[in-house]
């Protein structure tokens, strides 16, 4: 009982702020909505960030820095000054985003643009932030993570949220319980979450035939962690067997996986926290 | 002077007997053959209906209550119930031209069939395709298409990516599209770094990029191409899937329509279409579910349906399933939409739509195949439908067209469905006078309408018809539940009849006042709490009905009895008459005395009528006055100039005077002027005078008769009073009881006269007198009196121009 006292106490400690990386995409719009959500459900400030990517910036310097338009395929020369204002327009039109989200919500926010590698800058912005919120890839639609999404998942050592284009943060939540230590903290937040707003819980137990423990002993001890805080909810086993059944897109709601079985994000397309 | 009898009471009255018909109530007699007396219209109608040729339809035309209606319907029923049943018409999409919706003719009770299978197989192509699209072998295949096309995008890219990896270089995405940068330690090489790099590197790492982007361009060029062939292959793939399903689903139905080869061009479009739009069978559960509750507490079953997928149904516009034989249709309110049909729209989103399955049959369209009954006014007072119906019938199909979009400017998207061809009678039923109207304002009228059947007022009242009116009677009896009716009653009503149309011999057609009558008396009989309806019961109904109608004719005696209006019922008095007139109240007529006056004095020849001075006479009396002064010339005056000036006037008339029944009448007053002899008052007089002074008949004189009655029994019968008539008005009378009772009596008689000679007789009691040898009449007669006066009139005039002419002449001299 002591013990989940003082869990919960390093989970606020650590909730006091939400960093959310933005960048214009609809997809960044989607995660600046969870993460207010979020930031107001754990009482915490949202912080946005938007990184000026050096190395557009130094493409631009290039004398044969040109870009190939990805529809068109037409050739068209880059220009420093025009990217500055690019980006500084850009700066503007997210600052205003995050000014209506959080107006709505509301909460508490501050924004910040930072000059440097993207996943670079957001590593070490998240280092003092609680959970970090992104979009899943860039400009263009698809199924994978983006190169930055995927990179800042591999390194990051906060919670991530990650979020496709539609929506924010849907009920309800489904957590994947392995009984790793980053399983453990992907299922306190997802009890943290229920217990502060109920919107529904589902616990999956995953029965890993090759893991140590018996998949009943981790269903036993997701249970007795939900009984603690008086949730009804029952853990259930699945096994791979399962797993197309709980990807299914028709199934809303947010997944929350621990770190190790962050290979799923490639199939499940709906918000996800990912906890390392 | 021979000595004139007034007519005997069996003359007044022809009473009704029925001695050779056995039977106690109507219950004893059989049905009659339905169309009694009709016999020309029956051989109209059936001319009509047997010739199948364009233009021979009927114009029924009779007046009002002669039963148009029930012998035109009960004759067309019984023909058409041998005629082959009609065929069901359908209207469907048509794939090709959607605005114009394609009309299908089916054998009858197909339509129904036709609709409800399709309503099946989009019922049935709806989770056969979903289950179909959602198979694992359909699912793995997209998947797979999917993946390759996604890999052979990413392919691409990420062989450039390894180009330029392998020449340090790196592939960026900027905020338009992607860029090579040069790379060191995984960061683009800052501008200043690479300025200080040799310009032979500088060169070669400018024309890596160079050729890179080039290569970029060919990739990217490509993708737009991969994924129209991505499409297309996932088209096919669809199809393949579809097709296995959508050929198993129509099989059935070509087979089961396989000798209608409309229907089988129908459903191969609809295969086509549907192999075509696959995407309208697979919307989410959840749309559906949506849709379907939207659309749920408004719209019909047809519009529960998705939009896209009401296309496939069929729209049955006439249904002939459960026809036996051909249809008889009558429209009661033949509007223009009710006659075409029409295409309706409902509002979506806000917006007026259409489609096929909101065509709405006309009463043409029910009728196609069979015959149509329309009622001619109210078809011609209905905006358009005359002319559409015309339209119809002349071009031999339907065609629905709006009369807002013929009318308006402005044109909304609307239907043009395929013409049906028309293949019907129509029978317009009217009155006469839109018949004649129509043949004579409406060229067309005669060409579409060739066949008129012309229904008969009245029949001819002799024992056979009289045995066939009785039985006519028993069936309406019958058909309207009332109680039955005694011999007695019956003979009653059928005296009533011949009443109706002021005929002893004739009885009346228009069955519907008899309905009515026999109506009245069942309610009189059911009151006295009597089985069966007597005689006297109609004879109630009778009295009930003149009763409440006879307010202006009672008001109009009191008048006459309180002195305000006067006439003399007793007594003598020159130049002054008792004449009768008719006043007609809607259904009601009733016979009102009129005092005429006539004065004379020396003139010249003109008899003035006073009432057409002051336009208050109708040309019909102008011309009996005419004719009057013209027998006067003739008869007296033949040889030298009539010197009279005489007036003529009907005294307390203030709304005009129409019809000639008067001009004996007038006659006899001024004779009686002239003569300077008394007329009987106690008399009154009707009846149209010729040239030569014969009498000639009139209409309504059982109305002046019984109105002259009414005022002499008021006042107290004294037994001198009566009426003289047209001898020839004689069998028309059917004059009621009290009447007839007082005659008998000798207190009332009723004279038949053919001369004004006979009327002046007894208006008199001299002689009228004839011209002897010496072509003069007697003395003491009544023409003698005239021609002396006439002759002194004559002399004093030619003193008076002598004198004048000598005043002339003296003038001239002076």
């Amino acid at each position: 009982m002591a013990a989940t006292q003082a869990e919960q106490q390093a989970t606020a400690e650590h909730a006091d702020r939400i960093l959310v990386a933005l960048d214009a995409s609809p997809q960044s719009v989607a995660a600046l909505r969870a993460a207010a959500e979020l930031a107001a459900l754990l009482e915490a400030e949202l912080e946005g960030l938007f990184v000026e990517d050096i190395n557009l910036l130094h493409l631009c310097g290039l004398p044969f820095g040109r870009e190939v338009g990805s529809y068109t395929a037409s050739v068209r020369q880059l220009n420093d000054r025009a990217m500055e204002r690019n980006l500084r327009a850009l700066a503007i039109a997210i600052r205003e985003a995050m000014e209506r989200e959080a107006a709505q919500l509301p909460v508490r926010w501050t924004f910040q643009v930072r000059r440097g590698a993207v996943v670079a800058e957001l590593l070490a912005a998240s280092q003092s932030a609680a959970m970090l919120s992104l979009g899943r890839a860039g400009r263009r639609r698809r199924r994978t993570l983006g190169s930055v999404a995927e990179s800042v998942v591999r390194q990051c050592s906060r919670p991530v949220l990650i979020l496709g284009e539609e929506g924010g943060l849907t009920r309800p939540l489904s957590v994947l319980y392995t009984g790793s230590e980053a399983a453990d903290r992907a299922l306190r937040l997802a009890i943290d979450l229920e217990v502060r707003n109920p919107g529904g819980l589902r616990v999956w137990v995953w029965d890993d035939p090759a893991a140590g423990l018996p998949a009943e002993r981790l269903q036993a001890h997701a249970n007795a962690r939900l009984a603690e805080v008086g949730l009804q909810t029952v853990a259930a086993v699945i096994g791979e067997r399962e797993l197309p059944d709980l990807l299914d897109k028709r199934n809303k709601g947010t997944l929350i996986l621990p770190g190790e079985h962050s290979a799923l994000l490639s199939r499940w397309v709906g918000p996800t926290i990912l906890v390392p | 002077m021979a000595s004139h009898r007034p007519l005997a009471p069996e003359a007044l009255y022809t009473e009704c007997r029925l001695d050779h018909m056995q039977f106690d109530t109507t219950d004893d007699l059989e049905d009659s053959g339905e169309f009694l007396g009709q016999d020309r219209v029956l051989k109209a109608i059936d001319l009509g209906v047997t010739i199948k040729r364009k233009g021979y339809n009927i114009y029924a035309l009779g007046p009002t209550g002669v039963g148009k209606h029930t012998l035109v319907r009960g004759f067309v029923e019984g023909r058409a119930a041998q005629e082959p049943a009609p065929h069901d018409w359908c209207y469907v999409y048509n794939f090709a031209l959607p605005s114009k919706p394609r009309a299908l003719q089916l054998p009858p009770g197909t339509g129904v069939q036709l609709k409800h299978d399709m309503e099946q197989l989009i019922e049935e192509l709806r989770t056969a395709l979903s289950s179909a699209f959602e198979s694992e072998e359909y699912q793995t295949r997209r998947r797979v298409l999917e993946e390759e096309f996604q890999e052979r995008q990413q392919e691409s890219l990420k062989e450039l990516q390894e180009q330029a990896k392998e020449k340090d270089l790196a592939l960026l995405r900027t905020p338009g599209g992607l860029a090579f940068a040069p790379l060191r330690e995984g960061e683009v090489l800052p501008p200043e770094e690479f300025q200080k790099l040799p310009p032979e590197e500088q060169k070669r790492i400018e024309e890596e990029v160079e050729g890179l982007q080039q290569q970029l361009q060919r990739v990217l060029l490509k993708m737009p191409r991969w994924e129209r062939e991505f499409r297309s292959r996932l088209r096919e793939l669809q199809q393949e899937v579809s097709g296995f399903v959508l050929s198993d689903l129509m099989e059935e139905l070509y087979e089961k329509y396989k000798d209608l080869p409309d229907v089988i061009s129908h459903l191969q479009a609809v295969q086509k279409d549907v192999s075509e739009n696959l995407g309208n069978f697979l919307e989410s559960d959840e749309a559906k579910a949506e849709a379907r509750a939207e659309a749920a507490p408004v719209m019909p079953d047809g519009l529960k349906i998705a939009p896209a997928l009401r296309r496939y149904l069929v729209n049955v516009l006439v249904d002939a399933s459960e026809a036996k034989g051909a249809p008889v249709i009558y429209e009661s309110n033949p509007s223009y939409l009710n006659l075409v049909g029409r295409v309706e729209q409902m509002a979506m989103m806000g917006a007026l739509v259409t489609d096929f399955t909101l065509i709405k049959p006309g009463a043409l369209h029910q009728a196609n195949g069979g015959y149509l009954i329309l009622d001619a006014l109210k078809a011609l007072t209905s905006p358009y439908a005359w002319d559409g119906l015309k339209r119809a019938l002349q071009f031999g199909d339907i065609r629905i067209e709006s009369p807002v979009q013929m009318m308006s400017l402005t044109s909304t998207v609307s239907l043009e469905p395929e013409p049906i061809p028309l293949d019907i009678k129509v029978i317009l039923v009217g009155d006469r006078m839109i018949y004649y109207l129509l043949a004579q304002a409406d060229p067309e009228f005669g060409e579409l309408f060739k066949v008129a059947a012309d229904f008969e007022d009245e029949f001819v009242r002799d024992e056979e018809t009289t045995q066939q009116y009785a039985r006519l009677i028993a069936t309406m009896v019958r058909k309207e539940n009332l109680l039955p009716f005694e011999k007695g009653a019956v003979c009653r009503v059928i005296e009533a009849s011949a009443r109706a149309v002021e005929d002893a011999e004739r009885m009346t057609a228009r069955m519907r006042n008899v309905v009515d009558l026999l109506e009245e008396s069942d309610h009189w009989a059911r009151a006295a709490q009597a089985e069966r309806v007597a005689a006297e019961h109609v004879e109630q109904a009778i009295s009930a009905r003149i009763y409440r109608s006879d307010r202006v004719s009672r008001r109009m005696q009191e008048e006459t009895l309180r002195g305000t209006i006067l006439i003399d019922t007793e007594g003598e008095a020159i130049g002054q008459i008792n004449g009768l007139s008719v006043i007609q109240m809607g259904g009601y007529a009733f016979g009102k005395p009129t005092r005429i006056t006539a004065s004379v004095r020396m003139g010249r020849g003109e008899v003035v009528d006073i009432e057409r001075e002051v336009e208050l006479s109708g040309p019909l009396h102008s011309k009996g006055v005419l004719i009057l002064s013209s027998f006067v010339k003739g008869r007296y005056a033949a040889e030298r100039p009539l010197s009279l000036g005489a007036s003529l006037v009907f005294e307390q008339s203030y709304g005009g005077v129409d019809g000639d029944s008067a001009s004996s009448t007038e006659l006899y007053a001024l004779l009686s002027a002239i003569a300077r002899v008394p007329l009987n008052q106690s008399l009154a007089v009707t009846g149209s005078v010729n040239q030569y002074g014969r009498v000639q008949a009139i209409g309504g004189v059982n109305e002046k008769i019984e109105g002259f009655f009414d005022l002499c029994a008021a006042r107290g019968l004294t037994g001198d009073q009566g009426v003289l008539i047209p001898a020839s008005n004689v069998k028309h009378l059917m004059l009621r009881k009290d009447v007839v009772e007082a005659a008998a009596e000798g207190k009332f008689a009723i004279y038949a006269v053919e001369t004004i000679d006979q009327g002046m007789e007894i208006l008199t009691g001299l002689p009228a007198g004839e011209r002897d040898q010496d072509g003069r009449f007697p003395e003491g007669t009544i023409n003698r009196m005239v021609e002396d006066r006439l002759a002194e009139f004559a002399e004093r005039r030619r003193q008076y121009a002598r004198s004048g002419d000598e005043e002339s002449e003296s003038e001239t001299a002076g």
